[in-house]
């Protein structure tokens, strides 16, 4: 029975233009950000030292894909994953046609775990789908520099699409429960860039002057991110630096966000009456 | 798959709902046979729709119990076989009337068929491609409804379905729920005018603050509360004539109205009433009986001081 919400919400996200919209902006933020920004710093730039500016021509690379993708997610894919979030949580509310489905389809667990599979199908696609953008755009970058470019191993490739992945589905997990709690997209927008990129950039910050917060960084979506993200070797994907964690720990904070995110939104989803 | 197919359709025992201190739907007891057709109606805040969304499951009762198809627990098994069409129609805006209906065929487990036999009932076919955002309001109820007989359920509840419908459209609602009904389809929709769904209906149920204060065909209604006879008198002194009918025998009640007085008598009392509003220097210009519609005994019945005077 879930198979057949599973199968309506993905119908949703593919006839729906709003997630084209937010993904395509995710995209272009990786080809302008971590490919043509990097770019052209690394050729207008003269002050840098030789060393930096061939470390950034090395992460514009082909083969250095994994890194150029989950290094983006911790300041700026965050937020965008927090829509698609939110989108899916709240965007039935917004026109109203949560109450046409629930009529049809009453069991709202069910309904929940169909639309968080859903999510998670989603960003496993789309986080596909920028690897494949991230390549072209650093083989762009091998051929108009002549440089000898390779793709990048299958493990690379493997460990990078999971980190991609697990930390996507945090951040849009996160927006989902907001959305639910909140039934707003726009409110869920402002409270996700709020959190994500006031709230938890400042704590990362602060840590720097009260060293109580520094152990508190590792358990921020943002940090636990970071984490993942240096670990298929991006660096510098936090301006405040990594938190000093593992990898284990990292990914086990990012199970937990997204196991309280998801119950949360479900117990509330269940519970309360559908205007 | 059929269970409880021998009691009613729809059943409520003591149904409550209430927000804060105020109770929306209180303490309604109904039930809908199988096959008929059963009109909702009281004024708008009435309570209709939300005594609706109880029965698809949006909102959980107060108090009391409700039984859809035989079935206590609403499942997607049960609610499959029910078509809804709740508030106003609700779709994603920037998909079209087919993918729309997909969408939600998908939830049931329905094919292109169903969606394809909805479309052509309610007359959408042609504009099935077109973005929901352009729909009229009138596109929109038919989409909604179109919605609802996907799969040709067994229950069809509509919640003011007439709403943003021309008087074309409004006919053909009508005859679409004639049809629903000739298949053996139970029916309940609400609506604000009596008048309108008493056309359709072999039973109404009249909500007024939330309570079910009258149930019956509207001949019985029409007899319970609207049995009073009246007679219409115009005259030029309104109330001077008030005060001169009261006093006469037979007369058990006198309200003024616009240009005339409404005196609440036997019809055979016309001749004493004209005779005594013209001794008192009173030009009368005619007395009727006054024939009352189906919508004034409605007014009447969810009048607040009409129902305290009841109770």
């Amino acid at each position: 029975m879930m198979g057949r919400a599973l199968s309506a919400e993905l119908y949703g996200i593919r006839h729906r233009g709003s997630f084209t919209v937010v993904s395509v902006v995710w995209l272009l933020q990786i080809v302008l950000f971590a490919y043509l920004a990097n770019y052209i710093v690394s050729l207008t730039v003269a002050e840098l030292p030789a060393d930096q500016i061939q470390a950034m021509k090395d992460g514009l690379a082909p083969s250095a894909v994994a890194a150029a993708v989950v290094g983006s997610l911790p300041m700026y894919g965050g937020p965008v994953m927090i829509i698609l979030g939110a989108l899916i949580g709240a965007g039935d509310e917004r026109s109203g046609m949560l109450r046409t489905v629930l009529s049809r389809f009453p069991e709202r667990g069910r309904l929940v775990a169909a639309k968080l599979v859903a999510l998670t199908a989603l960003i496993l696609v789309l986080m596909a789908v920028t690897f494949v953008v991230a390549f072209l755009c650093g083989l762009a970058v091998s051929l108009i520099e002549g440089t000898q470019w390779s793709f990048p191993s299958l493990a690379d490739t493997a460990a990078g699409l999971g980190a991609a992945w697990l930390i996507g589905v945090a951040w849009a997990v996160l927006g989902f429960g907001i959305a639910v709690l909140t039934r707003s997209l726009a409110g869920t927008i402002a409270i996700g860039l709020l959190w994500a990129l006031v709230l938890e950039q400042a704590l990362h910050g602060l840590a720097g002057v009260a060293t109580v917060l520094e152990s508190v960084r590792p358990a921020l979506l943002s940090g636990a991110s970071a984490i993942l993200a240096e670990s298929v070797g991006s660096a510098g994907a936090m301006p405040a630096g990594t938190p000093d964690a593992g990898v284990p720990v990292a990914i086990v904070v990012l199970s937990v966000w997204i196991a309280v995110s998801a119950v949360a939104s479900a117990i509330v989803f269940r519970r309360r009456d559908v205007a | 798959m059929t269970q409880g197919t021998d009691g009613p359709v729809i059943e409520t025992s003591g149904l409550t709902k209430r927000f804060g201190g105020k109770s929306a739907v209180d303490d309604v007891t109904l039930d809908v046979r199988r096959g008929e057709v059963y009109g909702f109606v009281g004024l708008n805040g009435a309570g209709k729709t939300t005594f609706m969304r109880m029965l698809v499951g949006l909102a959980r009762p107060t108090a009391g119990s409700l039984k859809v198809l035989g079935h206590s627990r609403l499942t997607n098994p049960v609610l499959r076989r029910v078509g809804t069409t709740i508030e106003r129609p609700a779709f994603y805006p920037g998909m079209t009337g087919r993918q729309n209906l997909s969408l939600l065929a998908r939830y049931s487990g329905m094919g292109d068929a169903d969606i394809d036999a909805a479309l052509k009932t309610v007359d959408l076919a042609d504009r099935a491609g077109d973005r929901f955002r352009t729909y009229s309001l009138g596109m929109k109820q038919r989409l909604a409804l179109a919605s609802a007989l996907m799969g040709e359920p067994e229950l069809l509840i509509l919640d003011e379905p007439a709403n943003g419908l021309d008087p074309s459209g409004m006919a053909a609602m009508r005859e679409l729920i004639r049809e629903q009904a000739a298949r053996g389809c139970t029916v309940m929709l609400s609506s604000h005018l009596l008048g309108e769904i008493a056309q359709v209906c072999d039973r109404v149920g009249v909500l007024h603050h939330g309570r079910l204060i009258a149930v019956g065909t509207t001949a019985e209604i029409e007899a319970q509360y609207g049995a009073r006879p009246a007679l219409l008198v115009t005259c030029d002194d309104t109330g001077k004539a008030a005060s001169v009918a009261r006093d006469l025998d037979g007369v058990q009640d006198v309200s003024e109205q616009d240009g005339g007085i409404l005196v609440y008598a036997p019809e055979d009392a016309a001749g004493a009433l004209n005779s005594a509003l013209v001794a008192a220097g009173i030009t009368v210009r005619g007395i009727r009986p006054n024939e009352r519609s189906l919508e004034d005994v409605f007014l009447e019945m969810t009048s607040d001081t009409a129902n305290e005077g009841r109770a």
